[in-house]
């Protein structure tokens, strides 16, 4: 029992940076319809930032801020410089520049930094929290993190008029345009969130899985598992999605004999294509209802 | 002059689909355009707020504004009701009027004029934070409306305002229009299929066929001229 509560609660740290990813994922879908197989990148980009100015002897938490608003600014730049251009190009020219932009961020931050791994440090510790075993400090500061961050994002999109505007655009760009919205930036701030998202993201998980430029790569898969789980018209969805296949990731490891931790990976994939055979949309995943 | 037009063509791809056409529309009036299927009025409306390539001459207030932008146009008071409507359909009722004032600036104000919105239309109010797409046809024109006059336009474009709805509906809808254009005298400039309800409504009309105007009268002229209602109106 102590095990499974302490393998749910580990499982909910690791989908709390899922449900990031995923989030970020989704933000980017529905502003221009295509998964940004970068985002993971972005993220691993975003955490060498902060780890440098570490290194450079800044504080934790200036550090944060500052990866973070440099990613917002460097996810804005992205969308005007590289996508904008091809907005109207054929879908494969544009997977082409998101393969692109992954490789060009994965090889630069080996370039320089190099490959070997680093330790990133935790604000949080890793003593247990009020010193039980059930939960450490790190994964319950992952957790808190992620719902302040959850938090705020819902208080932007629901509470705000730029939030609205950045739904209707996202939502139905040519009537968005007809009301005055200015589409292009508003998918440019998108772009921007997300990308400061996933910066969020990688610094909490990597005292996890430690710093190296390839460190994303298997939490992005889990990030596309979860929105896809979730359903990626759904930010909603996607958090959920997110957490869940944490939780379903860390039992099947610990409890499925065979599974063990060399096919956690396998887990997410398999729930990607079982999901699309029987739910396309995803659990939360709306068709749009209407009468006309 | 409000809206003057002047030698206008457009284009889908290749096809030209207007032929140089002329009209005008003064503040505070309320004009037509007339045609059949494929005449090419949806492409005039939207050759004014730049959503097709275009030719030609287009003024609002005396400024050219032809290959502008849709949301800059926008900006200088044209609000356009578009084919389909435009709803956000996810959003609700409230949140879609609130998109329509999105380039106006005072909380208030805004307010105020959601409110006056469901003067014109009851049927929003109690409504309103009901998902825009569970509406009816009707009630959704009338969102359609309430969301362009969010604007406060001096223009407004209606496109097949009567479009799938029940006659009744159909009725009324003009009736709050006709009120409308009265009270803010904001100009209109109506494409419809209707012709018979237009040209009440209307001051002057423009008969369109293939991408060119083949008939430019005040409207009680064409509704008298039973050959031109014959042949172009089919009513």
């Amino acid at each position: 029992m102590e095990l499974l509560l302490q393998q749910i609660m580990a499982g909910l740290a690791n989908g709390a940076i899922y449900a990031s990813m995923a989030l970020a994922v989704v933000m980017i879908y529905q502003a221009i319809d295509h998964l940004n197989f970068a985002q993971g990148e972005m993220a691993m980009f975003s955490t060498f930032i902060a780890w440098q100015l570490i290194a450079w002897g800044q504080p934790y938490w200036v550090a944060f801020a500052i990866a973070v608003v440099l990613s917002f600014v460097a996810g804005v730049a992205i969308d005007r410089v590289l996508f904008r251009p091809i907005n109207n190009a054929p879908v494969l020219s544009q997977i082409v520049a998101f393969i692109a932009l992954f490789s060009i961020l994965n090889s630069s931050a080996g370039q320089i930094w190099n490959y070997t791994i680093k330790s990133f440090p935790s604000p949080f510790g890793h003593e247990g929290l009020f010193g039980g075993t059930l939960i450490d400090m790190h994964e319950a500061g992952m957790i808190g993190v992620t719902l302040v961050m959850l938090a705020l994002l819902y208080l932007f999109f629901r509470g705000t008029r730029l939030g609205l505007a950045m739904r209707a655009a996202a939502a139905n760009p040519e009537s968005a345009r007809l009301v005055g919205i200015r589409v292009g930036w508003m998918t440019a701030l998108g772009w921007g969130m997300a990308a400061a998202i996933g910066a969020v993201a990688g610094m909490l998980i990597a005292p996890v899985v430690f710093l190296e430029p390839n460190m994303m790569l298997g939490v992005l898969l889990y990030g596309f598992a979860g929105a896809v789980l979730g359903g990626l018209t759904s930010p909603g969805g996607a958090v959920v999605g997110g957490f869940a296949v944490g939780v379903i990731e860390n039992l099947a490891g610990t409890f499925i004999p065979y599974v063990g931790r060399e096919l956690k990976l396998t887990i997410a994939l398999a729930l990607i294509v079982v999901v699309l055979m029987f739910r396309p949309s995803g659990l939360f995943g709306r068709s749009v209802v209407s009468r006309v | 002059m409000l809206l003057e037009v002047s030698g206008l063509t457009a284009f889908y791809g290749q096809n030209q689909a207007l032929h140089g056409v002329d009209f005008a529309v003064d503040a505070g009036e309320v004009r037509t355009l007339l045609g059949a299927n494929g005449a090419g009025k949806t492409t005039v409306l939207r050759a004014i707020c730049g959503m097709v390539r275009v030719a030609g001459d287009i003024r609002v207030d005396g400024r050219h504004i032809a290959g502008w932008a849709t949301e800059d146009v926008v900006r200088l008071g044209v609000a356009h009701v578009p084919e389909g409507r435009g709803t956000f359909l996810r959003l609700s009722v409230e949140e879609n009027l609130q998109l329509g004032a999105m380039t106006r600036r005072g909380r208030r104000e805004i307010g105020a004029d959601i409110e006056r919105v469901y003067v014109s239309f009851p049927r929003l109010k109690e409504r309103r934070g009901q998902q825009a797409g569970t509406l009816s046809g009707g009630e959704q024109q009338m969102l359609a409306v309430g969301r362009a006059l969010m604007l406060r336009p001096r223009l407004l474009l209606l496109d097949e305002p009567s479009f799938g709805l029940a006659p009744l509906i159909v009725e009324e809808l003009f009736a709050i229009l006709r009120q409308i254009n009265a009270d803010t005298g904001v100009a209109m400039l109506i494409v419809e299929q209707n012709a018979a309800l237009a040209l009440e409504l209307a001051e002057h009309a423009y008969l369109l066929e293939t991408g060119r105007v083949v008939m430019d009268a005040p409207a009680a002229v064409i509704a008298a001229d039973e050959a031109v209602r014959r042949s172009y109106l089919g009513y």
